[in-house]
Order: C-alpha cells, then sequence, then structure tokens
C-alpha cells in the first residue's frame, strides 16, 4: 500500500466531484434521466476515492 | 444576586427553623394539585449555620417516583405483586387513551420524515453501514454526507419519474 499514487487518486475524486455537481445542475435544470444517473455514479466514485485516501493516510 | 436573596430568605425563615425544623412553602403538589400532607410530602435536609431543618419542595411522593398509578398494599405478598402488574398495564392503557391524539399526529410525523429522510444523521448511518467504504464515524467528514445526500435526492427524483 506504501506505493499507491495519491496523486492519481486525488484527482479522480476532484474531477468526479466537478462533473458531479454540473450533472446534479442539469439534473435540476431538466430533470433528464442520464444527467441524474451521471451525477449518482460521479457522486459514487468520489466517495470511493474519498475512503481510499482515507485509508492510504492511515498506513 | 441570587445569593443575597438566598440569605435573605433563610433570616427570615429562622424563627420557624429554630421552633420547628420543617419549612413548608407548598400546600399543593406542583404537579398533581394534591394537598400534601405528612404522609404525602417529601422533605429535604438542609443547613444553615450549623442548624439542621427539612425543606418541603412542593412535589408530592407519587409525583416525585414517576409513578402514573395508585398503589394498594395487600398483606399477602403474592396478591402484592400480581395487583403491581395490573396497576401498571390499566395506567398505560389509561395514558394512551388520554394521549391518543398527540401519539397519533407524532406517528404521522415521523412517517412523513421517513420519506423526506435527508438528516445528517440518517446519510451518517448509511455511509457506515456500507460494505465497501469501511469508514469510521470519525472519518466522514461534512463534504461526504453532502455529496450522499445529493444523491439520495437524484435518487429518489428517478423513482418518482420510473413510477
Amino acid at each position: 500500500m506504501s506505493k499507491v499514487n495519491t496523486k492519481q487518486i486525488k484527482d479522480v475524486a476532484d474531477k468526479s466531484e466537478v462533473i458531479g455537481n454540473k450533472a446534479y445542475e442539469n439534473f435540476n435544470k431538466d430533470g433528464k434521466l442520464e444527467a441524474g444517473k451521471l451525477a449518482i455514479a460521479a457522486f459514487k466514485n468520489t466517495l470511493y476515492a474519498n475512503s481510499l485516501l482515507i485509508k492510504t493516510e492511515k498506513i | 444576586m441570587i445569593k443575597k436573596n438566598k440569605r435573605k430568605w433563610q433570616e427570615e425563615k429562622l424563627p420557624i427553623i429554630m421552633s420547628t425544623g420543617i419549612i413548608r412553602n407548598h400546600t399543593v403538589c406542583k404537579k398533581c394539585n394534591i394537598t400534601l400532607c405528612k404522609k404525602n410530602e417529601i422533605l429535604y435536609e438542609r443547613s444553615y449555620k450549623g442548624v439542621k431543618y427539612s425543606l418541603n419542595m412542593g412535589q408530592c411522593k407519587a409525583c416525585h417516583s414517576k409513578t402514573s398509578f395508585c398503589k394498594y398494599k395487600y398483606e399477602d405478598p403474592i396478591l402484592n405483586k400480581y395487583s403491581l402488574i395490573e396497576y401498571k398495564r390499566v395506567a398505560k392503557k389509561l395514558h394512551h387513551f388520554r394521549n391518543a391524539e398527540t401519539y397519533k399526529a407524532r406517528s404521522r410525523e415521523f412517517a412523513r420524515n421517513a420519506v423526506l429522510n435527508i438528516s445528517d444523521d440518517y446519510s451518517r448511518i448509511c455511509l457506515l453501514s456500507h460494505p465497501y467504504l469501511d469508514l469510521k464515524r470519525s472519518d466522514i467528514t461534512p463534504e461526504m454526507i453532502e455529496l450522499h445526500r445529493k444523491q439520495l435526492i437524484v435518487k429518489r427524483k428517478l423513482k418518482k419519474q420510473k413510477l
């Protein structure tokens, strides 16, 4: 676990959060199904990435 | 200010303390309005300048022990035991009958909140119980809670659309 690339994980977390927020705004405006699904997936990715980062910090 | 008032009050009541040793400020119970007597009242021990006295705090014994039923003591211990159980059962039924409206309103509110459950605690519990995240209570940040809340809102809206 010491060779984990934390920068990559951080990038993934930040990018997916930005994408998720945009999709969430679009979903609130239009109410399209695709935008909603994208938002859910993006938020899920950010949560996974954040949990991974916490685990690496502990080790 | 409070200390001065207390001292004044104690000085005024000093002659009563010296004579009887009991101060009765309340004649009626604060909660149930029953007249207080020697059998019913509770006395708290206090001291002023080395002189001990007892104070009536305005609560009857039943209110102090938070019992919602009247108990009758039988001579037979087995009868006494079963009577207590029966008293409690009747008291519970009476209590529910008197406060039925409030209980119904509370349950309605609870059901309404369960549909729109977007509180911090709910999302925190969801994150903690997630099998792949493996998080502890100290790891969860407010940002993560917000993300989870947004996710929930989108999921529920999509469910409504499908229906």
